[in-house]
Formats: C-alpha cells, sequence, structure tokens
C-alpha cells in the first residue's frame, strides 16, 4: 500500500483517538503517503504528527454557513464538485474511513479506493461495510448500541482491529505547538504558578448527563485548595464559558479561570504544565491520556472500557457503580454521576 | 477532457434534470427525487455531489444508515 487515506471528521475527542491507527498503520506501511481527511474544525488536533504525510480539510462549516445563508448555488455546487473530484483524483489504494456517519460514508466513494475498510457508498447510493468482522462488530456495538455494556474494547483497539495494525506502543499522540507552549509557560509565571501544586479541572462534556456536578467541582476544588495548598485552574470550550463560571462562583479562594481562551493546543499546554487534572468522559480526558498527566476522570452514563483513558494508566476511572449506568443516555437525576462524591475524588486524586 | 470542462458537462446535464425542480421545490426536492432512485440506478459524480450537500446542510430527508 502506497497512497493510504484515513477518514474521521468529528468528535474532537475521537479525532485523538484515532492517533494509534495512524501509527499503526505507518508502522506497517513506512513508505506509504498517508493521509487524513478531517473536518476543518478538527485540523489542529492532527498538526505535527509524525506519522501524517497530508492532512485534508473539510470546510464543513463554511460550506454549511454559505449553503443556508443564501451564498450563491452554483458556485458552491462548483466547489463541492471540485472538492469531491479533487479527492477521487487521487486514486488511495487503502482507505479506511473510522466514522460511521452518512457524510464520511458518500465521501468514501469519492476516495477513488482500490480496497476500503469501513462504510461506503456503491454507485447507486446503496451503503455497505467493507473489511473484516470487527468492522461490522464497531459498527453494531459502539456506533448502534448493540450490547455495548457487555463491550470489552476500547475504541482506539477496535479501529486498529478493523485496520489490521497493531501500534508498538499504543498510546494516543498530541503534538503541543512551540507558540502554545510559550504562552502557557508566560501564564504560569504571570501567576505565581511555577513550582506549586496545579491541579487543572475541566468540568465540560459534549452532553450533559456525562458532567460531573459543578458543585461537587466547587467543593473539590475548596478542599484541595485548603487542605493541600494547590493551585486550581479551570479549562473548557468556549460554549462550556457560563457552567464553568458557576464552578469558579462557589470556589472560596482565587482560581485561574482560563475557559474560553484556549486553542486545543493551549489547553493541551495547560494540561501538560499540570501537576494533575480532573475531567469528564470528553476531549479533555483523550488529551490527558496524550500529554500524559495524571488525574481523575468521571464515568457515569458512558462506559469506561469504550471510550475511557488508554495508553497511560496513571488517570483513574471513578464510578458509583449504579446498576443502570452505562444507559449511554442520561436522565434528569443522574445518580451515577451524583453518587460520585467529593470524598471519593479527594482520596484517589491525593494518591497520585 | 479537463476537470473543468467535466464539471460543465455535468452541471449542464444536472441542470437539464433538476433545473426546474430546484425551481419549483428548491434543493430539498431533488434530494428528495435522488432518494427515490437509491439502489435503483448508477448516479453520476455531480448527483453523487448533491447527496454530500445533503449532509452538509444535514437535512434528514432519509433514514439513518442501515449498512449491509
Amino acid at each position: 500500500m502506497n497512497n493510504i487515506l484515513v477518514i474521521l471528521m468529528l468528535a474532537y475527542g475521537d479525532v485523538i483517538r484515532s492517533t494509534p491507527v495512524v501509527k499503526g498503520l505507518r508502522q506497517q506501511y513506512p513508505q506509504a503517503k498517508i493521509t487524513f481527511l478531517t473536518d476543518q474544525a478538527s485540523v489542529p488536533l492532527l498538526h505535527g504528527n509524525p506519522h501524517l504525510n497530508e492532512v485534508i480539510s473539510l470546510p464543513r462549516l463554511y460550506w454549511k454557513k454559505t449553503l443556508t445563508g443564501g451564498g450563491h448555488l452554483g458556485d458552491m455546487v462548483k466547489e463541492i464538485y471540485t472538492f469531491c473530484m479533487e479527492l477521487k483524483s487521487r486514486q488511495f489504494d487503502l482507505v479506511i474511513n473510522l466514522q460511521f456517519n452518512t457524510l464520511s460514508t458518500i465521501l468514501s466513494y469519492f476516495s477513488g479506493f482500490e480496497k476500503i475498510i469501513g462504510p461506503a457508498w456503491d454507485t447507486k447510493g446503496n451503503s455497505f461495510l467493507y473489511g473484516n468482522e470487527w468492522v461490522k462488530y464497531t459498527w453494531d456495538c459502539i456506533f448502534r448500541g448493540k450490547n455495548r455494556a457487555e463491550n470489552t474494547y476500547n475504541l482506539c483497539d477496535l479501529w486498529q482491529k478493523m485496520a489490521g495494525v497493531s501500534a508498538e506502543p499504543s498510546e494516543l499522540f498530541f503534538y503541543i505547538s512551540d507558540l502554545s507552549v510559550r504562552r502557557i509557560e508566560k501564564m504560569w509565571k504571570e501567576n505565581q504558578l511555577e513550582n506549586k501544586t496545579v491541579v487543572t479541572m475541566i468540568p465540560g462534556a459534549g452532553w450533559r448527563a456525562k458532567r460531573w456536578p459543578e458543585d461537587y467541582y466547587a467543593l473539590l476544588a475548596n478542599r484541595l485548595m485548603e487542605e493541600t495548598g494547590a493551585s486550581i485552574v479551570l479549562c473548557g470550550a468556549k460554549e462550556e464559558t457560563e457552567p464553568v463560571k458557576r464552578v469558579e462562583s462557589h470556589i472560596h479562594h482565587p482560581v485561574l479561570n482560563l475557559c474560553g481562551k484556549t486553542s486545543f493546543h493551549d489547553m493541551a499546554a495547560v494540561m501538560k504544565k499540570s501537576s494533575k487534572i480532573v475531567v469528564n468522559d470528553s476531549m479533555a480526558l483523550h488529551l490527558g491520556c496524550a500529554v500524559k498527566t495524571p488525574g481523575i476522570v468521571f464515568f457515569g452514563p458512558t462506559s469506561p472500557k469504550d471510550s475511557g483513558p488508554y495508553g497511560f494508566d496513571k488517570i483513574k476511572v471513578l464510578q458509583s457503580g449504579e446498576t443502570c449506568s452505562p444507559c449511554f443516555g442520561g436522565c434528569a437525576d443522574m445518580p451515577c454521576m451524583r453518587n460520585i462524591t467529593v470524598d471519593m475524588a479527594f482520596e484517589v486524586l491525593n494518591s497520585l | 477532457m479537463t476537470s473543468g470542462e467535466g464539471m460543465e458537462k455535468e452541471l449542464i446535464r444536472f441542470w437539464d434534470t433538476f433545473g426546474e425542480v430546484i425551481k419549483s421545490e428548491s434543493l430539498t426536492g431533488v434530494f428528495r427525487r435522488l432518494h427515490e432512485d437509491v439502489g435503483k440506478r448508477t448516479f453520476t459524480d455531480m448527483e453523487m455531489v448533491m447527496f454530500v450537500m445533503e449532509e452538509i446542510i444535514e437535512l434528514k430527508s432519509r433514514a439513518e444508515n442501515n449498512y449491509e
């Protein structure tokens, strides 16, 4: 195989989790050109990956805004057609479609593949799964949720099994830009965080049910500051600014709140500089594994077996042991999250 | 034939087929008609591009994937 394409648009955490399969491909095909097709928003997550030759950016949000915002239809058709035909002209030997959604499946059709692993459309618009039995297993179990609670494979391993590769060592990768390293080092100095025990908390997650309660985060921060002298940094995406502000408002001491102010690379640099991290099942967990900072992660409605820490064993999983967990959904009471106590979190974090 | 010429020909053929539908029913009508033909005939590249566009706009005129 000389010309390989990997397709995965989103989510951000999943793009980080795809790095072992990319590494496995590189180890198996050292001379191949390996290209990654992803959503424009995910491109920074792949910057500096030594196993990739090229990242193709799909400007999905720009196209969507233009198409739905009254942009010239003919121009957009031409632009998207040109993008697809350019993809088709590359004539990939092997395409590995890690994403089982319709957009990536149609784009697989345009990859001009000789061999494909994962879902793809044929010329009549039928969608098929190609490859080994792990493709069907991953689709059924992870993406359709069939017997997902019984699954014992991490998605990072399933993707490698799909692709028929095995990275050695199998761990997540994230390259932190020099600019972000310098920016965060400067911030650490300005806030007198050098030589201190810094615990970074990232209270956000893709959906509400995956979030440990905001008041628990604040209680944990208060205990860490008062009983261990730790400094607290809060971090998160722009859309998590309000919930993180609420957490901050219940903390009795000054903290450094960087929520909404950091790029992916800044956030990774913050985590790398920190002594410990406290996160939910989210992109932050996978970023933490990639930069190898110890910490704790809360799992309630989701399963740590398929989306837990990977390739780094110093991020400890905390669960409440509710019999309804994992439900892969959520409920109003969220006992699976509420019954993970602040005491539990404090003890495990201090034991690291 | 250059890719530019190919696109022009495909655009003309597409417009001949779906131009009236776009005028009267907008893009949604085109997507609906294309979906009626799924599994029945071979689509052109331009028609495949329309499926991509549908996903970009996130108009869900079709059931979720059911891979065979």
